[in-house]
C-alpha cells in the first residue's frame, strides 16, 4: 500500500471535501476522520472502488486462511 | 482513491473562530456575556461578539450541543454595513475550515504537501502521511 493522502477542498459554501488517494479499506476512512470532525459534520460519504476492492480481497483471504 | 466525504463547517471552537475573525479583520470582544446591541436598543449577549461599527452587532452563542450559533438583527446590520449575511457566513466558515485542517494536521502529524487558492476561490490543500 502506498503512501496515503488526502485532497481537501474548502469551498465557498462552507462545504469541504475529502478525497482520500492511496488509501484502502476502512483504513483510510479511520485516516480522515478526525481531519473531518474539527471542520464540522459528515454530510456525505461515498466509498469508492478500491474500498471495495480491498474488502473482497479481505474476504478472499480469510476464505483461504479457512481452507488452510 | 477509496473514499470520498462532504463536510459541513460547524464552528464548535471558540479560539479557531477568534483566529478566523482576526485573519478577517473584525474587530470583536469574548467573554462570558458580552452584550449584543439590535434592534430598537434589544439585547443579547453572547460569548464572541463582532462591532460592525454600526448599532447592530454580530454575536456567536454557544449552543447546548456546544456549537456557536450566529445572533444578529440582519436586517439593521445590512442597512448600517456593508456586511451581508450570506456572504460573511461563507467567508467565515470557510476561513473556519482551512484553520480547522491546519491544525489537525499539526496535531495528526501529518505533512501539508500542496496548498492552493484555485481560480474560482476554492481552497486547495493535499496532505499526507509523513514518511
Amino acid at each position: 500500500m502506498g503512501i496515503k493522502k488526502v485532497r481537501i477542498r474548502i469551498g465557498l459554501d462552507g462545504r469541504t471535501q475529502f478525497k482520500v488517494e492511496g488509501g484502502q479499506g476502512a483504513d483510510c476512512i479511520e485516516f480522515t476522520r478526525a481531519l473531518e470532525q474539527a471542520v464540522g459534520n459528515v454530510e456525505k460519504r461515498e466509498l469508492t472502488a478500491d474500498y471495495h476492492e480491498a474488502a473482497t480481497e479481505q474476504v478472499r483471504d480469510e476464505l483461504k486462511e479457512r481452507r488452510l | 482513491m477509496s473514499h470520498f466525504t462532504r463536510v459541513q463547517t460547524v464552528i464548535r471552537d471558540q479560539g479557531l473562530l477568534e483566529e478566523a475573525l482576526r485573519q478577517l479583520n473584525y474587530q470583536f470582544q469574548s467573554g462570558e456575556r458580552v452584550p449584543v446591541r439590535g434592534y430598537q436598543g434589544n439585547q443579547e449577549s453572547a460569548q464572541v461578539v463582532i462591532d460592525t461599527g454600526s448599532e447592530y452587532d454580530i454575536g456567536f452563542q454557544r449552543q447546548d450541543d456546544q456549537s456557536f450559533a450566529v445572533c444578529t438583527d440582519w436586517w439593521g446590520v445590512r442597512n448600517k454595513t456593508k456586511l451581508r449575511e450570506e456572504s460573511f457566513l461563507q467567508e467565515l466558515n470557510r476561513t473556519y475550515a482551512h484553520l480547522a485542517v491546519k491544525r489537525q494536521v499539526i496535531a495528526q502529524g501529518l505533512i501539508i504537501e500542496e496548498e492552493n487558492i484555485l481560480p474560482n476561490g476554492e481552497i486547495e490543500l493535499v496532505v499526507c502521511e509523513r514518511f
